[in-house]
């Protein structure tokens, strides 16, 4: 699947008529942000079957909640900040009732093939299991700030905190990795 | 670029090259093409319309507009109407006469027919209402007929009833 690049997102008339019902013009929006979904609910929750699940539910609040999309921040913000609620949500559902959620996670899916196996394997032991050494709130801004290069004011939008908390908190992350790495006993 | 960054690095780029497995628009029932059926039913319905002010005649008039002739008008220069019925006439106590049309046949309206059908003409009887034994006409009555003969035996005899 080729990835569609995220300029075409900010046209206003395709935004316009997604708004007013077209499903053309709502495809075409959701197909530019799976991706940024998907990268960042994985991220966040670090489990594939997860995160595709949590990408289901960003772009269904996304078509219900776009007629209200005012404009006042970029499209992509604005929906990123539905798949972080999104991902919230399920890492408290996560931590209150783990059982529940493992057999709903296990009845749906078919079972993965040894590629998806494979990249799943993979991303758990380099990426995930990298963020899964920070905190909660590091995880969000390194994600937010650094992997999906969003700008300082961007980040502090959706993590509802000041600017200056997000580059703290930005630095502390990385500071974190780096003496992970550097000393890793 | 110590380790660490280097490894920072290679996540990023791990990171960005994450896809998601499917299309979602499709999941989300969003790519499939529009039904097609209400095009169809509105297609359906507006060719019913049409045919319908077709086929359907639209000139009867209501039937509470009874035509009116003039006193003077020939019998052939009134207009039929399209339904049979009374066409009284104004009336005089010198020429006192109704026009009754038995039998109007109906025009057929159909256009392929309506332009090689000749107008037919109503079958046309001038009657004189003294012809007509059942018929009363309230606008016969003079305004001397309160002081009639008739007039003055009927309200004799209610009286007597009294």
């Amino acid at each position: 699947m080729n990835p569609i690049p995220f300029a075409n997102a900010h046209d206003p008339r395709v935004i316009k008529k997604a708004q007013a019902g077209q499903r053309k013009a709502q495809a075409e929006l959701i197909r530019q942000l799976q991706d940024p979904w998907y990268r960042c609910c994985l991220a966040m929750l670090g489990d594939t079957h997860t995160a595709a699940d949590a990408v289901q539910e960003t772009a269904m609040r996304f078509i219900q909640h776009l007629p209200a999309f005012r404009g006042d921040s970029q499209l992509k913000t604005w929906a990123l900040g539905i798949g972080l609620n999104v991902c919230r949500e399920l890492r408290r559902a996560q931590s209150n009732q783990p059982a529940a959620l493992i057999d709903q996670h296990d009845t749906p899916h078919p079972a993965p093939s040894p590629d998806a196996r494979a990249i799943a394997g993979e991303q758990r032991t380099q990426l995930n299991l990298l963020l899964d050494q920070l905190a909660p709130r590091q995880r969000e801004a390194l994600v937010l700030r650094y992997f999906e290069q969003l700008s300082v004011d961007q980040t502090a939008q959706l993590m509802d905190c000041a600017p200056g908390t997000v580059k703290a908190t930005v630095a502390q992350a990385l500071d974190r990795l780096r003496q992970l790495w550097s000393d890793p006993s | 670029m110590t380790r660490p960054d280097k490894q920072l690095e290679a996540a990023r780029r791990e990171y960005q090259n994450a896809h998601y497995p499917h299309d979602l628009a499709d999941q989300l029932g969003l790519s499939a093409s529009p039904r097609r059926w209400p095009w169809a039913v509105g297609l359906a319905a507006a060719a019913f319309l049409i045919a319908a002010l077709i086929i359907l005649p639209d000139s009867s008039p209501a039937p509470d507009q009874a035509p009116t002739i003039a006193d003077d008008q020939p019998a052939d220069a009134i207009t039929p109407p399209d339904a049979p019925g009374l066409v009284v006439a104004p009336d005089t106590p010198q020429s006192p006469r109704a026009l009754v049309f038995l039998h109007v046949p109906r025009v057929k309206t159909s256009p392929s027919t309506a332009l090689r059908t000749r107008h037919p003409k109503p079958h046309l009887r001038l009657l004189s209402t003294s012809k007509l034994p059942s018929l009363t006409l309230p606008n016969r009555r003079s305004p001397q007929s309160p002081n009639s003969q008739e007039s003055q035996s009927w309200n004799a005899s209610y009286a007597n009833l009294g």
